[in-house]
């Protein structure tokens, strides 16, 4: 049996129809844009601090720690942020991977990887960053996995 | 839309066509992601729709309760939440006759459009997987073709979702594969 079809019951829009809805939805998104930066370095302060006082034996705050990673891992692409997405995904792994590096190595590799957050939001870093880019990768550590 | 993540869509879909446009503001639709930035983008990205009727749940344990209260009419779920993930979340609700949406049509969200990730979002019951970074083509584009997905509906003691052998043009009875493989 197919699944049903959705789409029969709907209004069939035109293609200006459509593009009104679209213009409407990229000035949405610009808007949200907009508080990007504000937004990840808020979020950006809140993990340093975490790593500061770690309790990785809480769930709840380790769980919190990592959602924190994660957010600012997926919203730097959205935004053309993609440079702010490598070091998020990179930090996420780091993350995940804490137990099987000595402390002071997490401790060294998560402050770098802070602090190239920190560099491509005080640049305003969008893409990949070039040169600049690759430069701030390599100082976050050889890659794990 | 990426041309490699449209062909590794055409595997979980059949060929994707161009589809009419249709007015989606009627939808009853729910987003089911960990991440509270994803659901404002994907949330706006809906207003801009007029899609009113829409819910959102920020992990996979609340989620079940809402859908058993009023079953969506269309699912976007994340592929990495906690305590467990998207795929698991979607092998749930197939299997679960509570929900009263096995068969929902479900739009997977994911950084991941390796291959074999795809695959494997294919075989866990998904329509669609939609890679991010989401824009308003990307989702609206995967939602039409979401909610007119012609593949048939299978219900196996292995997999229950869309048809993962459907081919438009090779004619495949779906009757005839369900018949086939069910072995419940």
């Amino acid at each position: 049996m197919a699944q049903k079809d959705l789409t029969s019951r709907l209004r069939p829009l035109s293609a200006d129809e459509l593009k009104r809805v679209e213009a409407e939805a990229d000035r949405a998104l610009q808007e949200l844009a907009a508080d990007y930066l504000s937004v990840t370095g808020a979020q950006l302060e809140e993990l340093q601090r975490s790593f500061a006082n770690p309790t990785w034996q809480d769930v709840a705050w380790s769980t919190q720690v990592y959602r924190t990673a994660h957010e600012i891992k997926g919203q730097g692409s959205t935004f053309g942020f993609t440079l702010i997405s490598e070091i998020g995904a990179s930090l996420c792994r780091l993350i995940r991977q804490r137990e099987k590096l000595p402390e002071t190595d997490f401790n060294r590799r998560a402050a770098a990887h802070c602090a190239a957050i920190r560099a491509v939001l005080e640049k305003g870093i969008k893409g990949d960053g070039g040169s600049e880019g690759a430069a701030l990768l390599d100082l976050l550590g050889p890659p794990l996995e | 839309m990426a041309p490699r993540f449209q062909k590794v869509n055409q595997i979980l879909s059949g060929k994707m066509t161009t589809k009419p446009a249709y007015d989606l503001s009627s939808l009853n639709v729910m987003i089911v992601d960990d991440s509270s930035h994803m659901l404002q983008i994907v949330r706006t990205l809906l207003a801009a729709m007029n899609i009113r009727n829409m819910r959102s749940v920020d992990n996979p344990e609340d989620a079940f309760a809402e859908l058993r209260a009023r079953p969506p009419e269309l699912l976007i779920v994340d592929w990495n939440m906690i305590p467990f993930d998207g795929l698991a979340f979607v092998r749930r609700i197939r299997r679960d006759q509570e929900c009263g949406c096995v068969d929902v049509p479900i739009l997977l969200l994911t950084a991941h459009t390796e291959l074999e990730r795809v695959l494997e979002a294919r075989d866990a019951g998904v329509n669609r997987v939609m890679a991010k970074p989401v824009s308003f083509r990307t989702l609206y584009d995967n939602m039409i073709a979401a909610l007119y997905d012609p593949r048939p509906f299978v219900s196996t003691a292995d997999y229950v979702g869309p048809d993962r052998r459907f081919r438009p043009a090779a004619g495949v009875s779906a009757e005839r594969r369900k018949a086939s493989n069910r072995k419940h």
